[in-house]
């Protein structure tokens, strides 16, 4: 690996499966400097994502209220709203439009910030954040370390100033469980800026892949507009064939040995995963490389397995859904304006993401 | 509020959704609906209550004494598989509001 020395690579479905199912394997050891991995630095200790249950069961109790499929179902007006402004504007402008700026964007920040209660002027903020973040060798280590540090510093300051103005919204959740389940206000705002990274970050990357797959191979696109019904099987095929991931998964770290797909992993030794791989697997999805809208039964595990299963898999099924349905039913002329092997891309960062995607209609 | 702390999951189990009666149900019936995505998470949490079978999660028992980590589960499955209701009346169990 890049940094930190060697780790086992899993690219079967099952073992996949088994291996984020198996509590053996710890998020939270694999913060340690020296744990294998494609970014410059580790992940830190105290957000979600680096938590083991019981810990992470109990800190996740208290923000999955706010991502459940209840919740989301009540947000999907506010979605499409934020979908329709978006539109609208690509409609008064005209073509050619951006849709990563005008659509890809915009719509999952306003999401994730309105949920979380980020005041408005702030989010530009972190937006030029989060792409530091997900960086493997677009910045360095100590660009990382700074941004790490400079959003966690805001958001600390957002959990003070809503302890004198108590809101509606996650912010106002957190500072509670402050109380409740004696977090400290640093892991309290690492939780916090590890829930907007990844709200939005993933988000905007999957909408910006989607819109590029649909549209390099457009008779895709050209089947959704006339038979918009496809959507709902269209999306878990979205979700299964795009790679997201230019890397592996984050990696774990065994506790002790464990033997998995035939092979022995010492305690302490680093695991990834390549999830495309597993959902390219043909012992599970007929003929994997084709795209197929209609496909069912889709097992994908685009938002993981196990206790670290995504937890805003409700919310990015429907921002995606509205995204897209938004587009083929306003724009059913829709292509993109550059062939699509010129379409640039970000690199150097753990998402795989169009850096622009210009279309036409 | 004071056995807060020690406890892992650390809500108290309730039952009080009809016409805001408070009185605790004496039984609790539990069902994974068809939503089920197997990720195990269910499993994770109240393995007492849970199980993979073929890679679907299942109720261990269809009728349960009030439990907090059956609620928890209820709460963290991402597909909003789990159903929870009152044996007696029907209604369902839900977690805090
Ligand atoms: S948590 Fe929900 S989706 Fe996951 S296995 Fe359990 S019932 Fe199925």
């Amino acid at each position: 690996m890049p940094f930190g020395g060697d780790a086992w690579l899993l690219t079967g479905y099952a073992e996949i499966k088994q291996f984020l199912a198996d509590p053996r394997f710890s998020s939270l050891e694999a913060t340690q400097p020296d744990t294998a991995r494609v970014t410059p630095l580790p992940l830190r200790p105290g957000n979600l994502l680096t938590m083991d249950p019981p810990d992470h069961t109990r800190i996740r109790r208290v923000v999955v209220k706010a991502f459940s499929m209840r919740r989301v179902e009540q947000l999907r007006d506010r979605i499409r709203e934020v979908v329709d402004e978006q539109l609208d504007q690509l409609v008064a402008r005209g073509p050619p439009a951006d849709l990563v700026a005008s659509l890809a964007v915009p719509m999952p920040v306003v999401m994730i910030s309105e949920l979380l209660g980020i005041p408005s002027a702030d989010r530009e903020r972190f937006r030029r954040h989060s792409d530091v973040l997900v960086s493997t060798t677009a910045y360095d280590a100590a660009e990382v370390n700074r941004t790490r540090t400079a959003l966690e510093e805001y958001f600390q300051e957002l959990l003070e100033q809503r302890r004198s103005r108590p809101t509606d919204d996650l912010v106002s959740t957190l500072l509670e469980a402050m109380d409740t389940e004696r977090l400290t206000p640093l892991e309290t705002a690492r939780t916090g800026v590890g829930i907007l990274m990844a709200g939005h970050e993933t988000s905007l990357s999957m909408i910006s892949n989607s819109c590029f797959l649909l549209l390099s191979q457009r008779e895709l696109y050209a089947r959704l507009v006339a038979e918009p019904s496809l959507l709902p099987t269209a999306i878990e095929e979205l979700l299964r064939y795009i790679p997201l991931r230019s890397t592996g998964s984050f990696p774990r770290r065994a506790t002790e040995d464990v033997e998995l797909g035939g092979v022995l992993i010492r305690k302490g030794e680093t695991v990834i995963f390549q999830r495309a791989a597993a959902d390219r697997d043909e012992r599970v999805f007929t003929c994997p490389e084709k795209i197929d809208l209609a496909r069912r039964p889709n097992p994908h595990l685009g938002f993981g397995h196990g206790a670290h299963h995504c937890l805003g898999a409700a919310l990015a099924r429907v921002e995606l859904s509205l995204a897209l349905e938004g587009l083929i039913r306003r724009f059913p002329d829709l292509r993109l304006a550059v062939p699509g092997d010129q379409v640039p891309w970000k690199p150097g960062l753990i998402a795989r993401c169009p850096a622009r995607l210009e279309v036409t209609w | 509020m004071e056995a807060r702390a020690d406890r892992p999951l650390p809500r108290t189990p309730r039952g009080d959704v009809v016409s805001g009666e408070t009185s605790q149900p004496r039984r609790w019936r539990v069902r994974v609906t068809e939503k089920c995505g197997g990720c195990g998470m269910c499993v994770m949490t109240a393995p007492l209550y849970f199980q993979l079978v073929d890679g679907y999660s299942q109720a261990r028992h269809s009728e349960v004494e009030p439990d907090d980590a059956v609620l928890a589960a209820a709460e963290l499955c991402p597909m909003s598989a789990i159903e929870v209701v009152d044996a007696d009346t029907g209604a369902e169990v839900t977690p805090t509001p």
